[in-house]
């Protein structure tokens, strides 16, 4: 099946997830799949959740408020993921990226996101390798590199716990990894 | 058919006992069992993957996980799809037992299954063994460093990220933990010095009461940091028990607290009041004229006949006027 057969709104839908750990070129991904007019994600849900729940608090977020941060997360990626009807779309992240997230603030997964992760399930699921600089991306320089990999690496953890086989994207420009990412499709159903 | 020429992987994961606890992982595949070998159990890379790194099944699917990793990663390319095969990785060999696996992957490789077993699969369980032994290597040492700094060449400009926001948070209760650290570091080599240079008491006692300041702000940074994030630092990757506390005794000795004292200091503390403030409010509190008495004899060495760690601290229970 080929791309443009993929992107016809008559076929059935197909949903791929783009994640990564923090620095790994996720939004110049996003931002290379919307030049090329292959639909995906315009902004990351969370965002917003989690200003506002900055902003209900009035300070940052504590070990006793992120299961509730976490929950409204999950309730959005559900809802983007029931949005979309027909043809492919990528996803700027996808459920099972809870998983990585709670355990990187020391929560355990529960039910409301295991039962989502089981109904919920994507076609298939991008993981972009870390850049090797991180000057190049952002200016996260501060964010120490092992707290972003430890990031990476319980995300991916996730989505292997999730059942899926994650696809690996290698470091390279923007571009070369989106021509990377639609070489694979369609990737069947995991 | 591909290349079986693997020899230039270090032999460290042989001689560590990891590629025999791998080939021992090997004889039932994947999915991984509790029964994984406490070497792989215990790599880093597991520890930090785990979500309770003190659950042995935690421990097994974080070691499931990253061994999945390693095969669909395998340094061989060559021999990527027959490893997978030979572990389980792959729906068709996924729970069979190792003669069909072992098969399987032969086949998939193009060499006869006993070449296969006697050449290649030790070769293949040396690489895998070396990947995770790097995989691990990758994450940090265990100590704590307080966050690097670096010189600055433009202007901060975050993406609109969340990890960024919270990256920044984070970063944010950090500095204020070691920043509080150093501090109290500063006045107690202070008065470690004044101590040695026989300065008089009322300078020595001043200096004294500074550490004590210093101190409960440290205190009162770690309690913050618990609060936002846990018991244990979020960046501390394989070590499980470094967490904010013990970073708060990284300044240097400091006498014993009991845990009374202690949260009459996080108490009093105040990051934006002064000296004069803490010291008016610690005096006021019931015991705390003695607490500050005994931190000061401790300090100033006018305690050194007796054991330090057996300094009988006060524990004022009084409240805050």
């Amino acid at each position: 099946m080929s791309l443009e057969d993929l992107l016809a709104p008559t076929t059935e839908p197909r949903r791929y997830v783009v994640t990564g750990g923090p620095s790994a070129g996720k939004e110049a991904v996003l931002a290379e799949l919307h030049a090329r007019g292959v639909p995906a994600s315009e902004d990351e849900p969370a965002r917003e959740i989690y200003r506002r729940h900055r902003d209900r608090l009035g300070r940052h977020l504590q070990v006793a408020d992120r299961r509730a941060y976490s929950r409204d997360v999950l309730a959005a990626f559900v809802a983007e993921y029931c949005d979309h009807k027909a043809g492919l779309r990528f996803y700027n992240r996808g459920i099972p990226d809870g998983y990585g997230w709670d355990a990187f603030f020391g929560l355990g997964p529960y039910p409301d996101l295991e039962e989502a992760t089981r109904i919920y399930r994507y076609d298939a699921v991008f993981v972009l390798d870390p850049l090797d600089d991180f000057d190049s991306e952002d200016d996260l320089v501060f964010a120490q590199e092992r707290e972003i990999r430890r990031v990476h690496e319980l995300i991916v953890q996730g989505y292997y716990d999730a059942g899926y086989r994650p696809i690996f994207v290698p470091a390279d420009e923007p571009g070369r990894r989106v021509d990377f990412i639609l070489a694979q499709l369609p990737v069947p159903s995991t | 058919m591909p290349t079986d020429d693997m020899t230039a992987r270090p032999t460290t994961s042989r001689e560590d006992g990891l590629a025999a606890e791998v080939r021992t992982l090997l004889r039932t595949g994947l999915p991984i069992r509790l029964a994984a070998g406490p070497r792989l159990l215990g790599l880093r890379g597991v520890q930090a993957r785990a979500r309770r790194p003190d659950d042995p099944s935690s421990l097994a699917r974080a070691l499931d996980g990253l061994l999945r990793e390693q095969l669909d990663r395998l340094e061989n390319t060559g021999l990527a799809e027959a490893s997978r095969l030979l572990f389980g990785a792959e729906a068709a060999t996924s729970g069979a037992t190792l003669t069909a696996r072992r098969q399987a992957a032969a086949d998939a490789s193009g060499y006869e299954v006993h070449h296969f077993r006697k050449r290649i699969e030790p070769k293949l369980i040396d690489l895998v063994a070396w990947q995770l032994r790097r995989d691990s290597d990758t994450f940090m040492a265990r100590h704590a460093t307080a966050p690097e700094l670096r010189a600055a060449t433009r202007p901060l400009v975050l993406p609109a990220d969340v990890f960024a926001w919270e990256a920044v948070e984070h970063q944010h209760a950090l500095a204020r933990l070691w920043g509080a650290v150093y501090l109290l570091r500063a006045e107690l080599l202070t008065t470690a010095r004044l101590a040695s240079m026989d300065a008089p008491a009322t300078e020595t006692d001043a200096a004294a009461t500074r550490a004590l300041w210093r101190h409960a702000l440290v205190l009162a940074a770690a309690a913050e940091y618990r609060a936002a994030y846990g018991a244990a630092l979020l960046d501390r990757a394989g070590d499980t028990d470094l967490g904010p506390d013990q970073i708060a005794a990284y300044a240097g000795w400091t006498p014993p607290l009991s845990p009374a004292a202690d949260l009459i200091l996080v108490r009093l503390a105040d990051p934006d009041g002064s000296l004069a403030d803490f010291t008016a409010r610690l005096d006021a509190a019931r015991g705390g004229s003695e607490l500050t008495a005994d931190w000061r004899r401790a300090l100033s060495g006018r305690d050194r006949d007796t054991d330090p760690n057996t300094l009988p601290a006060a524990a004022p229970e009084g409240s805050t006027p």
